[in-house]
């Protein structure tokens, strides 16, 4: 099974680890599409597991490139001008608590939302072409809230005739893959109770 | 009121163990698992807000799309005794009120639903805001529904306007609604004197099931077991635990669980010269807790407020003593047995508390501490036989009578035996 993990939310760690873990146990191929790869460093994906930053396949783009430069080129000039001589330490220092406090958080909340609003149809053709070429996806699995509207125009983005995935809110809560799945399962009416044998399990 | 001849029941719940959360709402599950016996079926619609920090923008821009993505990726799956479960994410963001929170996962739902209620003739939502009040919206016209209100930020919930009112509604329009105990009902009855006598008591069920192979002999293993949050103590426990192990340096110390104190305790106890005899286990599944609750001597639990304290009572029932605050539930589930459960001290800032009772448990331990007693009163109050029971009466009352009052408080106790 081949399954995609949208976590641009960056907010459910544990559960995108451990899920896209089980997916290369099982022997299936894991992609996780990611926002900003800082908000990932204090954890371990599985080495099987393809993780790719959305921020940095939109780097090379003309309005991420002068955003970037306005965030962070500009102000690091300013801060190595500044810090010659005795200051040279202290000016480093604050360089880098500005890049994670101001920097970084108005790249993850202003910058890459706005690009994504505005030129929506480049980004999701850079992730058609860095992540679903040639890929072909079972399972789509939408990890947080901030993954959503990206996740619904780029399975919009196909139509139902053209890649027509399962999408779910969890490995757990997916249907079973193709030869394992009751007939009905995709598309049983949650409305209705489940055939509880009524016994501790 | 109509008494169903099925069996059927619909659990809505804020909170149920996730990947992302292994403890998370363990105490609903529980309620799955020990009510199997008096049902025919259930499903547990488990709406779980997804939080994050958004603009207004893009916060609309998040629920257009998943209201979308809901009618596309919800399903149903199943969970423990073979009941169905539906995982309906909900998103969420700071500034929202408590009720206008309850609206979206009761909208949330009703997309899962396609529109039409819920087709169980019994509905128990968990939390008055936000399991409740989603639980009214969607169950059918002639469904019972039922709450079970859990929450330690019930007071948050009440200070807010649009949410007491919300809330007052959901007790005023479910067929009964109780309290996990006296901690969380004296809160309800102050705020709505004029429910007092709709509010009853359903506890939680622990799982007596699994004994400890052999006894505890010495308190030497230290077991916390929890969030590491401010509100449950820890940084107590760990300056507690110092000064205990400078008198006995074979005393070890586990924390189970994860939380924003972590780090901060991990450093603390570098500094302390004690990271080597305290262990982070971080977040473990239920079954792996039982274990180490198994390879452990003493549970202390210094919380500042429980409305009820699970894992006290799950300790007593894998065989281990308890040191444990008076927190507002564990004073009231150890009620009688409190000397013969372990010792409970005060809520205070000052870890000497600990260290004194820690020291007044060890010193008549074992003689004075009757843990086969102590669990079997607890397996009486709170095993799943006694609260299957408690459940089976509220939701299919014998047809005989006018059909199911709420449980009076006195009512519910005396009928958990």
């Amino acid at each position: 099974m081949q399954v995609l993990f949208f976590a641009l939310g960056a907010r459910r760690m544990r559960a995108v680890v451990d899920e896209s873990a089980q997916v290369v146990a099982d022997g299936g191929q894991a992609v996780v599409l990611i926002d900003h790869a800082k908000l990932w460093r204090n954890v371990s994906f599985d080495p099987a597991v393809r993780v790719v930053e959305l921020s940095g396949i939109e780097a090379d783009r003309l309005p991420m490139r002068i955003g970037h430069g306005l965030l962070y080129d500009v102000p690091r000039g300013l801060f190595r001008a500044a810090g010659r001589g005795p200051l040279r330490q202290r000016a480093r220092r604050a360089a880098a608590a500005y890049e994670v406090r101001l920097a970084d958080r108005v790249h993850r909340r202003v910058l890459a939302p706005s690009y994504r609003l505005v030129w929506g149809e480049v980004s999701q053709s850079l992730v058609q072409r860095h992540v679903l070429d040639g890929a072909s996806f079972d399972l789509v699995v939408v990890t947080d809230s901030p993954s959503m509207p990206y996740a619904a125009r780029l399975l919009e983005r196909y139509g139902p005739g053209g890649w027509n995935p399962q999408v779910a809110f969890g490995l757990d809560y997916a249907a079973p893959s193709a030869p394992d799945a009751a007939p009905s399962a995709p598309d049983e009416d949650p409305s209705a109770g489940s055939a509880d044998a009524g016994r501790r399990g | 009121m109509r008494v169903s001849a099925t069996r059927d029941v619909a659990i809505i719940t804020p909170w149920y163990p996730t990947r992302q959360v292994p403890f998370g709402g363990a105490f609903v599950r529980a309620m799955v698992e020990a009510t199997a016996s008096v049902r025919d079926r259930a499903t547990v619609f488990h709406c779980d807000g997804w939080g994050a920090p958004v603009s207004r923008r893009g916060d609309r821009a998040i629920v257009r799309a998943h209201r979308d993505l809901l009618a596309r990726g919800a399903r149903k799956t199943s969970t423990v005794t073979g009941a169905g479960l539906v995982y309906v994410p909900v998103p969420v963001h700071s500034g929202l009120s408590y009720a206008e929170a309850a609206r979206r996962h009761s909208a949330a739902v009703g997309v899962v639903l396609g529109g039409r209620p819920i087709d169980a003739p019994v509905v128990h939502g968990h939390v008055g805001l936000r399991g409740g009040w989603t639980a009214l919206e969607n169950a059918r016209p002639d469904a019972r529904v039922f709450v079970t209100e859990h929450a330690t930020f019930l007071p948050a919930v009440l200070r807010q306007p649009d949410s007491r009112a919300m809330y007052e509604e959901v007790i005023r329009r479910s067929a009964g609604f109780f309290a996990v105990g006296e901690a969380v009902r004296s809160v309800l009855v102050e705020a709505f004197p004029q429910h007092a006598d709709r509010i009853g008591f359903m506890p939680n069920p622990v799982d007596f099931g699994v004994p400890r192979e052999r006894p505890v002999t010495a308190l030497r293993r230290w077991l916390y077991v929890g969030s590491l949050n401010q509100r449950k103590g820890v940084a107590l426990l760990l300056e507690a635990f110092a000064r205990c192990r400078a008198e006995d340096p074979a005393l070890t110390l586990t924390f189970v669980g994860d939380g924003p104190l972590r780090a901060a305790l991990a450093a603390r106890a570098a500094a302390l010269g004690i990271a080597d005899a305290v262990t982070f286990a971080g977040f473990v599944l239920p079954t792996a807790a039982l274990e180490l609750m198994h390879r452990h001597d003493l549970l202390v639990h210094p919380s500042r407020l429980e409305t009820f304290g699970m894992t006290v009572v799950e300790a007593i029932a894998a065989g281990m003593p308890v040191l444990v605050t008076r927190c507002g539930g564990p004073e009231e589930t150890l009620a009688g047995i409190e000397d013969a459960a372990g010792g409970l001290i005060a809520v205070d800032e000052d870890p000497d508390t600990i260290v004194a009772g820690y020291r007044r448990l060890r010193d008549r331990f074992p003689q004075q501490v009757d843990l086969r007693h102590a669990r079997e009163v607890l397996a009486d109050r709170y095993g799943y036989p006694s609260v299957a029971r408690a459940h089976r009466r509220v939701w299919f009352p014998d047809p005989v009578g006018a059909g199911p009052a709420p449980v009076a408080p006195e009512a519910a106790l005396n009928s958990m035996e």
